[in-house]
């Protein structure tokens, strides 16, 4: 889950803490699988985002994988 | 379904059986892959081939009495393929090519034996047995009365076997540390005395020594001969067949292992493998090649014969490169070890369990059970990735939650001889054809028809989740038992399918039939000349039902083309067996194919199968538009109501059907729906990715009542997301008016572990 486009989250502010996103690290799970990533999310709350094109292409790629396997 | 069971399904499959050339041949050369290379020009390699097979190329080009021949599939189309000349073709371009690599090539053994093997006759057969078993790690002599190795070799007219041809084939024991002894004659009574000269095994190759069983034994252990055949003409490639065997009983009597095991495929043997030869057309044969392009004409007669009628017809197993012998296995070794090999998941998972390859399998080898039974075992075991077939499962929960469930007896009647129960894709659909039909069936029918709204519960088997389609059916079942049971009207081949499965007991009858029974009601407008019948996947057992379909457009004298993958023959839709869902490709590609076979018109009289062919062009009618009219935006051409329509229609049939009939007003529902607006666009986004409107409302509901969702600075969208279930909702919205306009709308199943 490497590639994230720094500015996709830019602009954008969590509406809890109104604060703008920064790239914060979770961690993603899937079919027993668990992995470290970097994505944007609020800094303080860990609200995170996930862009259009990141849940569509790279995100699906992934869980294709994982669900073929 | 065991292990073994499913061992011996991929039996079953006869893909891998040799073509008739091949096992008739009694050296089993792969005549099929030699001729394959020399059309593509690989004249060499087709040589190494036959090569490997035949032993001794040169001989066997020239003087073979090709048995195979007579076994050809071209037989009858033109002759057999000329199988013998286009082997001396090879030979013949490999010896002036490259004369080095044209002899006999014998590998060497991987281990020495340190044992003794006495061969007594240096002819072909007895040549054979000695190159064998030197490869073998043997040390083998070679007692040869004449003067000279080759027997009745030497002796052949020029013009049949060139000296030059003999020389380079019988070359090859020049190097070898084979011994040769020349010059000595041993009558095959004296053969045992080699035994106690401290031979561990002899072989007889003369002539006349014909004592030997199936197996090469004679009364004497230790001594191998071959089987019976004085009174039949000396065939040199039955030569090299027993000498490999003589061979083989000589190793194994040594080795102490079962002289007979294993030995059904040596030499000549019927084939199993089936070939289809509907339309092929006849080509002469030729055998005397002026030039190279004569051969290769010859060689491009060949068939290249294979089975592969499964494949031929379904696109799921075309799609994945192979057949059913490879994929039985691959599912079966899947299955077997918890953690699988990749591919073998999506090769489960995308069949559309139809049972097609069954029919046209030469032995009804039937995909179907095999992938649902692995399907119910990944579920079992939980590596079944449920996000897979999540949303028909889903979908099928909601039509069987108490607001779309409807379970009836005909208002003013006791009786309930019926039970008409349209299933729930009709219902989403058409929700109107389902009310005109239950207003005939109760004018018509005497002895009462109930009515019984739901879903059959395919879409749980087809997923393999068999104990959410057992209860389905469980409840299926006491609702229907509750209205006093009686005979179930059916408007969907796959319900009727299913509950047939289910309840033998259960008389299940298609609504069609009923039309023909009574009266049809008036003829609508529009209704097309002539058409071609999509029979879904599910009517192929089904008979009656097929008939009463043909049936009902005869009598509205609408003419029928059938499509040549109609009746039993019929393809899936991509619905069954939840194949849309699973590999949306495949199921594309099945319908895209089906649509090419007519340009007429189609009719469907599966609701599913309407919607999958709808929308691409061509006028795809239900049976029910020609019965009662396609009613209102329902064109023909056009698709039906996309998946959050489908579910608002069934919540709208109950309350319809109950104000028509019943006379029983639903009361309202409470939770006054927010308003949600959004361009074509986005609704078309959601219908692709299978949200449904209720998960977009739900996503939003949370994150006002929170405040949990992100703010885009720029456009004052907000944006938010939930998840409800194992898939993760995404929402793009903003407030408008009395609701929220939705931007956009996307999903993940991965899940973001956020540590707030
Ligand atoms: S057509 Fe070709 S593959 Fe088929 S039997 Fe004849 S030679 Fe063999
Ligand atoms: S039809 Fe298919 S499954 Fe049956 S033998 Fe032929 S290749 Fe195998
Ligand atoms: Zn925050």
């Amino acid at each position: 889950m490497e590639t994230v486009d720094p500015k996709s989250g830019e602009g954008m502010v969590c509406g809890c803490c109104n604060v703008p996103l920064e790239t914060i690290k979770v961690t993603i799970s899937y079919l027993k699988s668990t992995f470290p990533a970097e994505i944007p999310g609020c800094p303080r709350c860990g609200q995170v985002y996930i862009p259009e094109d990141l849940a569509l292409g790279r995100m699906a790629e992934v869980e294709r994988t994982l669900e073929d396997k | 379904m065991n292990h073994q069971d499913l061992r011996a399904m991929e039996e079953l499959c006869i893909q891998e059986h040799a073509p008739p050339c091949t096992s008739h041949c009694p050296v089993h050369v792969d005549v099929r892959g030699m001729i394959r290379k020399i059309t593509e020009n690989d004249t060499p390699g087709a040589f190494d081939l036959f090569r490997k097979a035949a032993v001794f190329p040169g001989i066997i080009s020239r003087l073979c009495d090709r048995p195979c021949e007579s076994f050809c599939n071209r037989k009858n189309l033109g002759g057999s393929l000329a199988i013998n000349a286009l082997e001396r073709f090879c030979a013949e371009a490999v010896e002036t090519a490259y004369p080095m690599k044209a002899a006999p090539r014998a590998s060497k053994p991987l281990r020495d034996q340190r044992k003794t093997i006495a061969v007594i006759g240096g002819g072909l057969l007895g040549l054979t047995a000695a190159l064998v078993l030197y490869e073998k790690g043997y040390q083998v002599t070679v007692f040869e009365a004449e003067e000279i190795i080759g027997g009745r070799l030497n002796r052949f007219p020029q013009d049949r076997l060139p000296p030059e041809v003999l020389r380079r084939d019988l070359s090859v024991f020049d190097t070898l540390p084979i011994s040769i002894k020349t010059g000595i004659r041993i009558e095959p009574s004296q053969a045992g005395t080699k035994l106690a000269e401290g031979f561990e095994a002899v072989i007889l190759a003369v002539p006349g020594a014909f004592h030997g069983n199936r197996f090469f034994e004679t009364s004497e252990p230790g001594v191998f001969a071959r089987d019976g055949g004085e009174n039949t003409p000396w065939s040199p490639i039955l030569d090299i067949c027993r000498g490999k065997g003589l061979a083989l009983s000589a190793e194994r009597y040594i080795k102490r292992v079962s002289l007979t095991s294993s030995r059904e495929f040596e030499g000549p043997y019927e084939t199993q493998l089936y070939t289809n030869l509907q339309g092929k057309t006849s080509k002469e044969r030729k055998d005397l090649f002026a030039d190279p392009a004569e051969a290769l004409a010859e060689a491009q007669r060949c068939f290249n014969c294979s089975c592969l009628e499964c494949v031929r017809h379904c696109v799921y197993l075309e799609q994945f490169g192979s057949y059913p012998k490879r994929y039985v296995r691959e599912i079966s070794n899947n299955l077997a070890i918890v953690f699988g090999i990749k591919t073998a998941k999506p090769l489960v998972n995308s069949c559309s369990l139809c049972g097609l390859c069954a029919e046209v399998c030469p032995n009804s080898l039937d995909m179907s059970t095999v992938a649902l039974h692995a399907r119910r075992e990944m579920v079992k075991k939980g590596s079944m990735p449920p996000a897979i077939h999540d949303f028909p499962v889903r979908d099928m929960l909601f039509s069987n939650q108490e607001n779309c469930l409807l379970t009836r007896r005909q208002p003013g009647t006791e009786a309930n001889s019926y039970v008409f129960f349209p299933g729930c894709r009709l219902s989403g659909l058409q929700k109107d054809h389902v009310l005109s039909s239950y207003g005939y069936l109760t004018s018509r029918l005497e002895g009462g028809v109930g009515l019984m709204l739901g879903c059959c519960g395919a879409p749980a088997k087809w997923s393999g989740r068999e104990e959410l389609f057992q209860e389905t059916l469980k409840n299926f079942r006491s609702r229907w038992e509750s209205l006093g049971c009686g005979t179930v009207i059916t408007a969907c081949s796959t319900c009727k399918a299913v509950l047939t499965e289910a309840f033998p007991e259960m008389e299940t009858l298609p609504l069609w039939e009923f039309f023909l029974r009574h009266d049809l009601p008036p003829a609508p407008e529009g209704l097309p000349e002539r058409c071609s019948i999509l029979d879904p996947c599910t009517a192929r057992y089904d008979e009656t039902t097929r008939k009463a379909v043909r049936a009902l457009l005869q009598a509205r004298g609408i003419a029928v083309a059938e499509l040549p993958h109609s009746g039993v023959l019929t393809q899936c839709c991509g619905y069954g067996g939840l194949v849309l869902y699973a590999k949306a490709e495949i199921a594309g590609k099945t319908v895209q194919r089906r649509l090419e076979e007519s340009d007429n018109p189609y009719v469907a009289y599966c609701s599913m199968c309407r919607e999958a062919f709808a929308g691409r062009g061509k006028p795809v009618w239900h049976l029910l538009d020609l019965v009662f009219g396609s009613p209102g935006e329902h064109s023909p051409k056009a698709k039906g109501p996309g998946i959050s329509r489908q579910q608002d229609t069934r919540l709208l049939l109950k309350k319809e059907l109950l104000e028509t009939f019943w006379e029983e007003k639903m009361e309202e529902r409470q939770d006054n729906e927010t308003a949600l607006y959004m361009d074509p666009a986005v609704t078309e986004a959601l219908e692709k990715r299978l949200i449904l409107l209720r998960d977009v409302r739900e996503v939003i509901a949370a994150a006002e009542k929170t405040g949990q969702r992100l703010k885009n600075n720029k456009t004052n969208h907000l944006i938010a997301h939930l998840k409800p279930g194992i898939i993760t909702y995404w929402v793009e919205y903003a407030p408008e008016g009395d609701g929220y306009r939705v931007y956009n709308a996307y999903s993940h199943r991965l899940e973001i572990l956020e540590d707030r």
